[in-house]
This record gives C-alpha cells, sequence and structure tokens, in this order.
C-alpha cells in the first residue's frame, strides 16, 4: 500500500507538470489563435490601401515583431514593389527587382519561407547591417495562393531576441491570411477596373461614362459650375476597315484613345462611346477651352500618318462640342444631345472639323 | 454486469500515458507545424494513433471512412494539426484512488503489446508483398482498441472477462462471448465504426481473435492474427496471459505462407517488434 502511495504522488506530480505545460501551449496556441481572428477580420478588406494601413498598425503586435517590409511581386516584370513597411529610413515607394534581393529571390523561387538566425553570417549579408536592428535573426516568407507568389514579407527583430519554431508556425499562418486578403483586394481592384474599361483602348467604358456625366451633370448644375463635353468621330472609318482590316482598324482606335488621354486634365475623363465614336466630359471647362481642347486633339489626329502593307494614308475627325446650360438642358441627355447634333453639324459641314453647339435642327 | 454500449459509442478518445506524453511534450516543442517527423515520435502511440485517425476520418476533411493509415492521415491534416492533438489530449491518471485496480503495469503491457503489433503487422505485410504496409501497420496498432477502451472506461467489465477466462481455463473472447454476449472485439469495432475508420480496418479490429474459420477472415485481419501470435511468442503479449485461441498453423496456411519460411523471419521479426517497444516505451 505504501508503494502504491509512493507511486501515486510521483505519477500526480508528474501529471500535474505535464497539464502546466500543456495549459501553457494550449493558451499560447489560443492567443494565436486570437491574434489571427483579429487580423482576419482587420484585413478582411476590399481595398488594397486601407488594408496597407491596417498591417502597418497592427501587423507588428500581432507577430510581436519590431519591424517588417511586405512587397507585392510582379511576375511578368520580375519586379517587388514595396507595399508597406514600419522602418524609419526605407522610402515608401522601393521598387526592386527580383535578382536585387538574395534572400526574396530565394524565398520566391523555393516557395518556401526562409529563415536566417544569424545575418551577418548568413550568405544574403551585403555588409552593411541595418543599426536599428537589435537581433540578429531575418525572415522571409513568400506570399501564396495555391501556388501564385503574390509578394513577400520581411520580419526583423523582436523582444525576446529569437525567433523560434513555434513563432514560425504561427508567422506562417499569418502569412496565408495576408496572402488571401492581399489577393483578393489586388483582384477586387482589377475587376473593378475591367468592369469600367473599354477592352480595347484602355479608356473608360460607355457605361463608366454615363455614370460619371450623370454625377458631374448633377454637380455642376447645384454648384453652377462649368461643364463641357466633346463629341469625337473618326471621318470614314469604315472605309478604313473595309480598306486596311479590321485589326488596322483598332490599331487607329489605340492611337486615337492615346491622344485623348493625353488631352485630359487631372479631373477630365475621356471614353469610347462606340465604335469609332469617342466623348471627353470637361468638368470646369467652358465652350471656349472645350473648343480648344477639341482642335487640338482634331489637329494633332489629322497630323498622324498610318502605314499598311507599305502604303500610308492620314486619317481626320470630326468633334461636336456643347456646354451645359441650365437653362435648356434638364438632364445629362439632353446635354448629350446637344453635342451630338454639334458632331452631326461638322459632318454635315465637311468633316474634319470642330462645331459647338447647340446647332439650329433645320442644320 | 454490462457494457454500456451507448457510453462507447460517443467514446472520444483513449488517454494518453503520463510518462509518454512527457517525452512527446519535449520533442513537439521542437518540431515546426510543418515537420513530418512529428509522425516517428507518435507512430507506435496506440492512443494517439487512435485519436490522430479519428480525427482524419472526420466528414469534415472529406475523406470519411477511407484514411486507413497514420501516413495518410499525417498527409491530410499536416504536422500541425497532429501537434494540437498530442496538446490537448487527456493524460491518465493510473494510480488514483478509483483506477488502482488498473495499475502501470497492465496499461503499460498493453501499450508496449500494440506497438509491437504495429510493427510486426507492418513487417509481416512487407514480407508478404502487400502493397498498402500501413495499413497492416496501424491495423495492427489499434487491434485492440475495445480492450483499452474498456480498460479505460469499464474496468470492472475487463476484470470481470478476465477472471471468467481464468476460472474457466477459455479464451478471453469465449469469455466475453458467453458472459456478455459480445466481446471486446465487437466494442471495438463498434467504436471504430463511430470514429468512421475505413471498413477493412473496422473489419479487422472487429474480427482479430475471433472463432472463424481463417478462410472467411481479411487478408488485414489474418497479418494482425499472425502478428499477434508472434508478439505473444517474443514476449509482447498483452499482459493478461490467457489463451488467444490462435491457431497459426490455419492462419498460416490460409496466407498461404511456408511455415519453415516463417519460422525462419521470426529473428528478423524479433528485432523490429524490440525496436519499436522501444521506441513507443521512451
Amino acid at each position: 500500500m505504501e508503494d502504491h502511495a509512493k507511486l501515486r504522488q510521483t505519477e500526480r506530480k508528474l501529471i500535474f507538470d505535464l497539464v502546466k505545460r500543456q495549459k501553457e501551449l494550449l493558451g499560447q496556441s489560443l492567443a494565436d489563435l486570437n491574434n489571427l481572428l483579429y487580423l482576419h477580420k482587420s484585413i478582411s478588406l476590399l481595398s488594397l490601401d486601407h488594408i496597407k494601413s491596417m498591417l502597418v498598425e497592427k501587423l507588428p503586435h500581432i507577430l510581436s515583431i519590431r519591424y517588417f517590409t511586405l512587397f507585392l511581386y510582379d511576375d511578368s516584370r520580375k519586379i517587388l514593389e514595396l507595399a508597406c513597411h514600419n522602418h524609419a529610413r526605407i522610402p515608401n515607394d522601393l521598387s526592386l527587382h527580383i535578382n536585387d534581393s538574395g534572400i526574396m529571390k530565394d524565398a520566391i523561387s523555393r516557395g518556401g519561407y526562409i529563415l536566417v538566425h544569424d545575418f551577418v553570417q548568413s550568405k544574403y549579408f551585403k555588409g552593411k547591417k541595418n543599426p536599428q536592428f537589435k537581433n540578429n535573426f531575418f525572415v522571409c516568407i513568400p506570399l501564396m495562393i495555391q501556388n501564385e507568389i503574390v509578394g513577400a514579407i520581411n520580419l526583423n527583430d523582436n523582444e525576446k531576441g529569437n525567433f523560434s519554431v513555434g513563432d514560425l508556425d504561427y508567422v506562417l499562418n499569418v502569412a496565408d491570411f495576408l496572402a488571401m486578403s492581399i489577393s483578393n483586394a489586388t483582384n477586387f481592384d482589377k475587376v473593378k477596373t475591367l468592369s469600367i474599361t473599354d477592352g480595347l483602348t484602355g479608356l473608360n467604358n460607355h457605361q463608366e461614362m454615363q455614370r460619371v456625366l450623370k454625377a458631374e451633370f448633377m454637380r455642376a448644375r447645384r454648384y453652377q459650375s462649368p461643364f463641357s463635353i466633346v463629341m469625337v468621330d473618326l471621318d470614314h472609318f469604315k472605309d478604313v476597315n473595309d480598306t486596311y482590316g479590321h485589326q488596322k482598324g483598332d490599331e487607329i482606335l489605340m492611337t486615337i484613345a492615346e491622344i485623348l488621354k493625353k488631352a485630359c486634365r487631372a479631373n477630365d475623363l475621356a471614353a469610347r462611346y462606340g465604335g469609332e465614336e469617342f466623348i471627353l466630359l470637361l468638368p470646369e471647362a467652358k465652350m471656349q477651352g472645350a473648343r480648344i481642347i477639341a482642335e487640338r486633339i482634331r489637329e494633332e489626329a489629322s497630323r498622324l500618318e498610318f502605314s499598311h502593307e507599305g502604303k500610308s494614308f492620314k486619317l481626320t475627325l470630326s468633334c461636336g462640342v456643347a456646354e451645359l446650360d441650365r437653362e435648356t438642358m434638364k438632364n445629362h441627355t439632353e446635354f448629350l444631345n446637344v453635342a451630338d447634333k454639334a458632331l452631326y453639324q461638322a459632318k454635315r459641314g465637311g468633316r474634319n472639323q470642330t462645331v459647338c453647339g447647340p446647332v439650329d435642327d433645320d442644320h | 454486469m454490462t457494457i454500456n454500449a451507448e457510453l462507447f459509442s460517443r467514446y472520444r478518445g483513449i488517454p494518453c500515458l503520463p510518462l509518454k506524453m512527457a517525452s512527446l511534450l519535449d520533442d513537439i516543442e521542437s518540431l515546426s507545424a510543418m515537420d513530418y517527423d512529428i509522425l516517428e515520435i507518435i507512430k507506435f502511440d496506440v492512443s494517439l494513433a487512435c485519436n490522430v485517425l479519428r480525427e482524419a476520418n472526420l466528414p469534415l476533411y472529406g475523406y470519411s471512412g477511407k484514411i486507413s493509415s497514420m501516413t495518410q492521415a499525417s498527409g491530410l491534416l499536416g504536422p500541425g494539426a497532429i501537434k494540437n492533438i498530442i496538446v490537448s489530449a487527456p493524460i491518465y491518471e493510473r494510480y488514483s484512488q478509483e483506477n488502482h485496480e488498473t495499475d502501470g503495469r497492465v496499461l503499460g503491457s498493453f501499450w508496449r503489446h500494440s506497438a509491437a503489433m504495429a510493427a510486426l503487422a507492418g513487417k509481416m505485410a512487407q514480407c508478404l508483398g502487400e502493397p498498402e504496409v500501413d495499413d497492416f501497420f496501424t491495423a495492427g496498432l489499434v487491434h485492440d482498441l475495445g480492450k483499452i477502451a474498456c480498460a479505460f472506461e469499464a474496468k470492472p467489465v475487463l476484470q470481470s472477462f478476465i477472471r471468467s477466462a481464468k476460472e474457466n481455463g477459455t479464451t478471453i473472447w469465449d469469455a466475453e462471448s458467453e458472459e456478455f454476449g459480445c466481446t471486446l472485439g465487437d466494442l471495438g469495432g463498434m467504436i471504430a465504426e463511430a470514429w468512421n475508420f475505413p471498413e477493412p480496418l473496422v473489419e479487422a479490429v472487429r474480427q482479430t481473435g475471433r472463432q472463424a474459420l481463417p478462410e472467411t477472415k481479411s487478408r488485414l485481419t489474418l497479418v494482425v492474427e499472425l502478428a499477434k501470435t508472434a508478439a505473444l511468442e517474443l514476449g509482447y503479449g498483452d499482459g493478461i496471459e490467457l489463451p488467444q485461441g490462435l491457431d497459426k498453423s490455419r492462419i498460416l496456411k490460409a496466407l498461404e505462407v511456408d511455415p519453415a519460411r516463417f519460422e525462419g523471419k521470426i529473428p528478423g521479426f524479433k528485432e523490429t517488434a524490440d525496436q519499436a517497444v522501444a521506441i513507443a516505451m521512451d
């Protein structure tokens, strides 16, 4: 019985110690889980800019590290662009070729983390140590969605002075969340841009133009500010397509789109209206200013020389300009009609010219 | 005396032995959640193996009833999840006042026996050219699920089985059947089924040791039974020391194994079992 009591006592102590260790490990897991959930809620955003500012604010606390940099990776150009960081001396617009960062290059090409316990002794050290760093470890983790690399995150320094396997496990879980959020926000941006962009010319599409026209029309009426539009149509474009082919036609449309983009001021909007027709929305522009812009576009287009199978040819365009008149134009459709009629007049008048509306219906 | 079937249908897992847990906690603190070496430190532990298999066969992961080996389970769950299973495993207090009848010696024998059985069944499957050696290994490891669960959850029932078999000079299997109408194999099968183990594994747990024609049993079950005869011969029995009623020659015949050739391999089997037991009881 005495032996049994002794065994019981010894085992009780062992179990007590084991349960204590299990509790510590479980407690750490719960704390990590809480942090992970908190981060997940904080960065479940659709705007990459919002995600970046959240990360600058929260990531060091969540990962218990002092410094981090997060780069986004463009695989087509092999460029790493600094998305966010909390270093004092790194420029925000830092952009690196992948070959310029050995550690990120290795992490990205291997598709796995790199943990260096003594950076100075590692092959990645280039002879200059960041004076801010108090510890020697360096961690680089590629941010991956399935097998696609979206970026890389670098971590330096923490309170305890080293980076354990437990720390690494946790950071790898966080990295999965980061990769997913960043990828979602980037894709959302792409989809948003695609939904308002004309696929051929890169200008805004008709739908987006209608939305902006409506909003600017309301704004200009409310604040009694000037607002003009220019409708642009390529002359005899059907003949160009028939003679030189649709591929050449597309090339011309893209060239004209570039001229329109260049003509736009900060708040102007150039859009493809449909076919070979374009439109410029010029908030805060009066008729005179709009006419100057239209003429500049027309003249530049008329100077262009295109070639096809060794033969060169030229092209002209016509413009119809309208300025918002609060008295006569009750909605944006009426405003658009005025520019459309002016454009029609320019065509009837012999093309390669700019006509300002309103024009008399009889013409 | 009856087995509370409902209790076992909701049975959540076998607790860990304290000494094993001590070495496991030492090990996992230095292992990353991506380190598949974690499988090496738990592969001979019947309690953790059952918990890992139960987790991997949850419908959540999409492979319910399909994960039949520890290798498959670790591939599916990942080392991180296995680490969590270890950290959250209950620890059994062998010498508490209420447990004093099931002493450490008996449970230690069960663990040793399971480890040796895993190693032997795996090795024999390999010698027989079986394609899924890991399945045999796992079946050997968990074949006594019913008996071990009973030792933890219904000690008086197990003691009654043992007493009855000893008094009547029968096999433990006969004692179980006669006294309760079901066997510890049936109990293990019920638990394995509730844990969504694959059907062949459930069958091996249910049938190992059952008094039936070897020809009616699966190869998985027969290899586990053959491993059991070897384990007993090599001194790695389950500690209960009752006749198992296994007919080695009939099992060998059913497996189409030449008895002389089998006997020639016994030293190799011994080495395998010794190593497994050393790791399991580390």
